[in-house]
């Protein structure tokens, strides 16, 4: 019985270790029989070589090594999620280290890429938008978020008429750091354009019928999308 | 040639409510609350005891009233939201010459057609140039004779027409017709004093009684020289007809029918009636015990009053014509939403609709506790079932509040200001018992109309035309009074309440009533009062339990708003 179970456990390391050494520019995600932590820890530990670690290794600049650049985002966050191999000895604890602190240089331009890439994308349902000048409150009980509200739209829909408005998600890592810096400029723009936090709400509560009609439906998503570029602690709304 | 005219719909703001209403009375008609109530109850016939009414075109039929006659014209309509549905006009002839004129020069269908959609509605009705000349048949039809007849499409308004001629021909007097009912409570129509009912099965049950009605014993009548000796008018097959056991000088008195071996539908119907009996001895129990409960104290009616005196500023600022003219209201009539929200937005605008019913119910309750009428114990009841009613249908303000909170929290939008008096009513009604009434309000010869105001969801109505129609001043408009409107609808609740007007008991839906139009002349009061029918909700239950009791089951079927009942019925209590 001991025997047969040291087999299985020789087979499913040898497994492991053809899959990590097979796979095209990755060890990958893919076999879920495999905790995917475990095979990025080998490799990052040294243990089981693999050509983006040697690129890590080999990386001068603080730019992407090119053989990243057609990593996906996902293969990327497994990568820096992989926690150190098991009983390293001090040759790959620094091994380890070393790559991870590559990594972790790169995590953060990436993920705001991302991020800001997420947030064209979702930016672009307001393409062509021109808020509609009757469908705010008037000749009713005075509205102190409407002009607020109003401006913004407006700023908006100056945004949303611009052309390159991207709206297609890119995954792998080379492409989205190259489109970074345009969209790094659009959030700002986004950013600047939206209106204070907590105008909306106010509006929401004092005149809920008028977030009903088409432009109010619009700004509700408009909303949505400044909560995630509005700084925080601008919860006061002036 | 133009006529004043009532007119009885189903203008709804809501898809999914029902508004069955008298509408418009215009011109003099305004000033007539008998023939009002007359049309009302009329219109309340026709439907089938499932609230349909269908497949029938137009109908033709009226009411002779003083030396004038109403025409009633039935025709199919489609509601605001295309739902089938149906409307009454009744066209009123002054004098007999004038009914002569509209039958035979004019159309009187095509007179009511042309009103229809109009809103508001237009202040007389143009008699329309009939196509056809309509002879004066001499019809040799003595009055006094009930006949049942199957409304046939086309054929049926053309026939009531010679009818009609042929009787201001002979000098004789004008029938009641009733122009089309689908419903099978044919008999209670016998005491009602229609000469002519032309009966529209849409239902087996309702075939069945018509079948009944027709071959039943209890109707037959032999023939007298007279009628043998009448020139034969347009009228139905012979099989078609039934005669009241009575003659012009004879009064009709209901006869115990004399069925030694009843047909198979006769047997179910016996069948039938010891069980609604059963039901009926159970329901006086019931009854019996409900007004064994303690009334309200006189202080309660202070309490009332301080709510709705005339001291009480919030009150006063809760009418009917702010609400229509208020920014909320406009707003919703006039500003659509996307279409993921209209729901949101009928279920204000239906909030709207709630608020103004209840406005009418608090008015109503106002009358009732005011000193002219505090001292009729009646009322006291009727007070009673108002304010139930009021805390038990749904409260609009949240919805408005939360649609329009702005406007609430100004506190002095009309909305506003009619859900305070609301708040702080349903706080004071809180002290009622769940149920109870007094004996009082089933006693007939006490009745008394209240003076109401039945709830009308369509007096706001944001869905049937522009915001400045809906909003529009009384005199600012060219067009005929709306009952909706304040110098009409509701005018000083004292000019309404006449001591000669018959019970209405309130109500929370349009469900038909079958209470007497016209007694047959020969009925004694007390007669007529044994087996007369009164509408009774589910709250007023405990008020005549023995009476008609009828569940509304709102919006079973899609079709025009159909009602589906139920119907009990027994000997009262008395």
């Amino acid at each position: 019985m001991r025997l047969e179970s040291a087999w299985l456990c020789l087979l499913g390391a040898l497994l492991t270790g053809a899959q990590v050494v097979s796979s095209d520019s990755s060890p990958g995600p893919g076999n879920e029989t495999v905790r995917p932590t475990d095979v990025y820890s080998n490799v990052l530990c040294g243990r089981t070589p693999h050509e983006l670690a040697t690129a890590l290794d080999q990386a001068a600049s603080p730019n992407l090594p090119k053989s990243w650049e057609k990593v996906t985002l996902s293969t990327f966050r497994n990568w820096f999620a992989a926690e150190i191999c098991e009983a390293p000895n001090a040759q790959e604890r620094e091994r380890f280290d070393r790559r991870q602190k590559r990594l972790e240089s790169y995590q953060e331009r990436i993920e705001t890429a991302y991020r800001n890439q997420i947030l064209a994308k979702e930016f672009g349902a307001f393409r062509g938008w021109q808020p509609e000048s009757g469908e705010w409150p008037k000749n009713g009980p005075p509205c102190t978020a409407c002009p607020i509200l109003q401006s913004a739209a407006k700023a908006i829909s100056v945004l949303a008429a611009e052309p390159h408005v991207p709206t297609d998600l890119v995954e792998n890592l080379g492409s989205l750091l190259a489109a970074a810096a345009d969209q790094a400029v659009f959030v700002k723009r986004l950013t600047s354009s939206c209106h204070p936090a907590g105008r909306f709400e106010e509006y929401q509560r004092n005149f809920r019928y008028f977030t009903w009609t088409p432009t109010g439906v619009r700004l509700a998503e408009l909303e949505t999308l400044c909560q995630k570029v509005r700084p925080r602690g601008n919860g006061d709304g002036s | 040639m133009d006529l004043d005219y009532f007119l009885y719909d189903n203008v709804t703001l809501g898809r999914r409510s029902r508004d069955w209403g008298l509408k418009a009375a215009t011109g003099s008609l305004a000033d007539q609350p008998g023939l009002r109530a007359d049309f009302e109850q009329y219109c309340a016939l026709l439907p089938s005891d499932f609230g349909q009414l269908k497949q029938f075109d137009a109908a033709l039929g009226g009411l002779a009233h003083g030396k004038g006659y109403l025409l009633c014209v039935v025709v199919e309509s489609r509601d605001a939201f295309g739902r089938k549905s149906w409307v009454a006009l009744g066209l009123w002839c002054p004098t007999l010459a004038v009914l002569r004129e509209v039958l035979s020069e004019g159309d009187p269908v095509a007179s009511a057609r042309a009103v229809l959609g109009v809103d508001p509605p237009p202040k007389t009705l143009e008699v329309v140039a009939s196509k056809r000349k309509f002879s004066r048949r001499a019809s040799g039809e003595p009055p006094g004779q009930v006949r049942f007849q199957r409304f046939e499409r086309g054929a049926s308004p053309l026939e009531v027409i010679s009818r009609l001629l042929a009787a201001i021909e002979r000098g004789s007097k004008l029938p009641n017709i009733v122009a089309i009912t689908a419903g099978s409570r044919l008999t209670d129509l016998l005491r009602m004093g229609f000469e002519w009912i032309y009966c529209h099965p849409l239902d087996a049950r309702t075939e069945a009684a018509f079948e009944s009605a027709r071959s039943t014993p209890l109707l037959a009548v032999p023939e007298t020289p007279q009628h043998r000796s009448s020139p034969e008018p347009v009228r139905p097959p012979v099989t078609e007809t039934n005669q009241l056991p009575q003659s012009p000088s004879v009064p009709a008195r209901p006869v115990r029918p004399n069925l030694p071996v009843p047909p198979p539908a006769r047997r179910l119907a016996l069948r039938a009636a010891a069980v609604v009996i059963s039901i009926g001895v159970f329901l006086t129990g019931m009854g019996l015990w409900l007004t064994q409960r303690p009334r309200l104290a006189p202080a309660f009616n202070k309490k009332l009053l301080r709510v709705l005196g005339t001291e009480n500023d919030d009150w006063k600022a809760c009418k009917n014509q702010d609400l229509k003219t208020s920014w909320a209201f406009g707003t919703v009539a006039s500003l659509p939403v996307a279409p993921e929200h209209e729901a949101d937005r009928l279920r204000v605008q239906e909030a709207f609709a709630w608020l103004e019913k209840k406005r009418r119910i608090i008015e109503n309750i106002k009358f009732l506790i005011s000193k002219k009428a505090a001292s009729s114990s009646g009322n006291q009841v009727q007070v009673e079932n108002w304010l139930r009613e009021l805390t038990s249908t749904p409260s609009p303000c949240e919805t408005l509040a939360e649609a329009f909170r702005a406007d609430f929290e100004t506190g002095k939008s009309p909305s506003a200001l009619c859900c305070k008096v609301l708040v702080r009513l349903v706080e004071v009604a809180k002290v009622l018992p769940k149920s109870g009434h007094s004996e009082e309000a089933i006693d007939p010869g006490t009745d008394r109309e209240v003076p109401v105001a039945e709830p009308q969801a369509n007096n706001i109505t944001p869905t049937n035309g522009p915001p400045e129609a809906v909003g529009q001043s009384p005199k600012e408009s060219a067009e005929a009074p709306r009952l909706d409107s304040p110098e009409h609808g509701e005018p000083a609740v004292g000019e309404r309440q006449k001591p000669d007007d018959e019970l209405k008991l309130p109500k929370n839906d349009d469900r038909p009533r079958t209470e007497p139009l016209r007694s047959s002349p020969d009925s004694s009061s007390a007669d007529s009062r044994e087996h007369r029918l009164l509408p009774v909700t589910s709250s007023h239950l405990g008020v005549d339990p023995l009476t008609t009791l009828r569940v509304p089951l709102e919006d079973v079927l899609e079709d025009g708003g159909a009602l589906l009942a139920v119907e009990v019925r027994g000997v009262g209590p008395r």
